[in-house]
């Protein structure tokens, strides 16, 4: 195939990458070896300086060509540094020096991705508890003003299980700064917080909300039945209210609804268009804002490609010299799976005659070419955004969110021929809670519901996007890991099933625990769906019957 | 107006100033001139006629700030947006660089692929409030 414009500027890219990857390596060998002189004699002060100017460098170059986490974790050292050079805090200064001895870490994503990199803080708040696990740059960051310091803690460990960054402030000021030197994914305030300077929790708020650019997402733990102050909390950005006593696992199931959005897979779109140009053009536009897209200059293969890359939405040229772009969609709606698929047509002729034709005979929106980027962009993002909320509606069990049971069979059956085709390995797990009758009838079943929800929660914030998860029957999950060998799928559950024991439940004033048993399997090239999920069930049974709160592989 | 064509781009960091040339040149159809320096750009921006300056920040020797103030004293500023671009994410230091005579900030990390697309639209931007 001959090599397009978008091919070649792609290409050169990927060579600027590599060798900037070239580059950091030696520049973080550099790095280490000034740290390392700071512990001789010499001018400390001069290397702390060539130090802070390679970490600022670092800071903005290496996202700009994809090591973004890298980056990150410079520019929160960059900031540590600074205000350690300010203050001459000895202890400081040896925290940063640990951060830049362990940043080549992040060069191996393989051992990062197993032990996060040496906890890199963005702090250096003095009244500032972290949780022990909870620095990795890759998690949401979360703020958590509270004045009960036990509770404080207790919920930035559980929210640590879910995998967000969770840091404690019980000062406002402390809680300013930490949001003023790096804004956080998300702030948890305490509406009755009041420290010694007399601040409160929402005036707090306000004045974090005032210093940055984009509205902070914050949830008021307080519920207040005043009208006054629900008014100013909504002005504040609190987009939601937890009751108290707090329950942190239903205060993390509301995070992870609020912020789902930013780890969404991204939309997926097709183009059919018999004019190459045009295609390359408005791909870049779309990927420029975050679409998956395919193009296609051959019409007749469109449900073939259809089938493989499932899109969000269609976005198809009307005149086409094979079969017109209505024609195509007419065929498209032939097909029941393809009945909710949104159709936006393209057309070089503002034709209104045109218009209504194609618009009568399968289609949602029509656009003139040439089309302004922000137009193009914000037509498919209004159509995808809404083609995917009415196919989760449909799919999605109501108390989970996750998908049902006939619908993980069909996406398990999708998942494994892809792996045979891509020859990876693809494992299956059966989870089942334990003992949950003994749950709904000791608590009832809202609190069954509660238990399931948790454990739904958990799954879906740890496992990664590309697996699926599965509500298979009442306690029952069903889990398909893609490109995951057996062990890694059994330490993957085990650890998750360590998470979840952990969690503890409020019922009538005592709170309880619940734990679960999984049966976890590789597929091999014989296995069909209903094999694999017999042999895997087989094997949760087993668990079972060794004492439960376990993990059985082959 | 005829719409956002060259760009005098001052970065001292190579890798940057590499990508970025790609970025505006390739992918914007832009024409670049990169200087290394302040002094470099000083030079060389006269006969250039830049549409839109955009200059890092902190450069050794003569800083961002320091080289739009040099800038300004050899070409005429007039309808030229002057784009700061920093590794630094604190509000307060971009309404620092606003008061300066910044028209707007882009921060790093910067996305390759919309660079030019910011850099046009700051300077369409720009020149529908100077002619609104």
């Amino acid at each position: 195939m001959e090599h397009n414009p978008v091919d070649i500027v792609q290409e050169r890219l990927r060579q600027l990458r590599e060798e900037y990857s070239q580059w950091l390596v030696d520049e973080l060998a550099a790095l280490a070896t000034d740290a390392e002189e700071l512990a001789g004699g010499g001018d400390r002060d001069a290397v702390w300086l060539t130090i802070r100017d390679r970490l600022h460098k670092l800071a903005g170059g290496a996202g700009t060509f994809g090591f973004v986490d890298l980056g990150e974790a410079c520019r929160a050292l960059e900031i540590q540094l600074d205000e350690a050079l300010a203050t001459s805090s000895p202890s400081s200064l040896a925290e940063v020096r640990c951060g830049v001895m362990a940043l080549p870490g992040f060069l191996e994503p393989a051992r990062a991705s197993i032990e996060p990199a040496k906890p890199v803080s963005a702090l250096t708040v003095q009244t500032a508890l972290t949780a022990p696990d909870a620095t990795s740059a890759v998690y949401p960051r979360v703020y958590i003003l509270e004045d009960d310091e036990a509770l404080g803690r207790q919920l930035c460990q559980i929210l640590a299980s879910f995998h967000y960054a969770a840091t404690l402030f019980v000062d406002g000021l402390a809680l300013q700064r930490a949001c003023r030197e790096r804004c956080p994914d998300a702030l948890i305030l305490d509406l009755h917080f009041a420290d010694d300077g007399g601040a409160e929790g929402l005036a707090i708020g306000e004045a974090i909300q005032h210093e940055t650019t984009v509205q902070l997402p914050i949830f008021a733990t307080e519920e207040s039945q005043r009208f006054d102050v629900q008014l100013r909390a909504v002005r504040a950005g609190v987009v939601g209210f937890l009751a108290r006593p707090l329950d942190p696992i239903r205060l993390a199931e509301m995070l992870e609804v609020h912020l789902r959005g930013h780890r969404a897979a991204p939309m997926r779109v097709l183009m059919v268009d018999d004019d190459a140009s045009t295609l390359d053009y408005h791909r870049l536009v779309l990927e420029t804002a975050g679409f998956a897209v395919t193009i296609l200059d051959r019409p007749e293969l469109t449900l073939e490609v259809m089938e493989s890359f499932a899109p969000d939405v269609l976005v198809l040229d009307v005149r086409m010299p094979q079969c017109s772009g209505p024609e195509l969609a007419q065929i498209v709606r032939y097909h029941s799976r393809w009945l909710q698929v949104p159709i936006v047509y393209l057309s070089a002729s503002g034709d209104a005659r045109a218009q209504l034709t194609a618009m009568t005979k399968a289609g949602d929106d029509f656009m003139v070419k040439p089309i302004a980027p922000e137009a193009l962009v914000a037509a498919v993002t209004a159509r995808a955004r809404r083609a995917r909320t009415l196919a989760m509606a449909l799919s999605c069990d109501g108390l989970t969110g996750l998908l049902k049971h006939a619908d993980i069979k069909e996406q398990l059956s999708a998942a494994l021929a892809q792996a045979r085709r891509r020859q990876q390995p693809l494992c299956v797990v059966m989870l089942d809670i334990d003992h949950f009758k003994r749950v709904n009838d000791t608590y009832g079943h809202l609190v069954g519901d509660e238990v399931i929800r948790a454990l739904a929660s958990l799954l879906d914030r740890r496992l990664r996007e590309s697996d699926l998860i599965g509500r298979y029957g009442g306690e029952e999950f069903l889990l398909v890991l893609n490109d995951c060998e057996e062990p890694q799928a059994v330490r993957v559950v085990d650890e998750l099933r360590e998470a979840f024991a952990r969690f503890s439940f409020l019922a009538e004033q005592q709170s309880f625990a619940c734990t679960y048993s999984a049966g976890v399997l590789q597929a091999n090239a014989e296995h069909d769906v209903e094999a694999l999920i017999g042999k895997a069930d087989q094997r949760l049974y087993l668990a079972k019957s060794e004492g439960r709160n376990r993990v059985v592989a082959g | 107006m005829t719409g956002l064509q060259r760009v005098l781009h001052v970065e001292d960091d190579e890798s940057i100033s590499a990508i970025a040339r790609v970025a505006l040149e390739s992918i914007g159809g832009l024409q670049v001139l990169s200087c290394t320096s302040g002094r470099m750009a000083v030079e060389q921006a006269a006969a250039f006629e830049p549409d839109l300056l955009l200059i890092d920040v902190m450069m050794p020797g003569m800083d961002g700030p320091a080289t739009l103030a040099a800038l300004a004293g050899v070409i005429d500023l007039v309808g030229v947006p002057v784009v700061f671009m920093t590794a630094k994410t604190q509000p307060a230091d971009h309404q620092s660089y606003i008061a300066l005579g910044a028209t707007a900030v882009i921060v790093k990390p910067f996305d390759p692929m919309t660079l030019a697309g910011k850099l046009e639209s700051i300077w369409t931007g720009f020149h529908g409030a100077q002619s609104g």
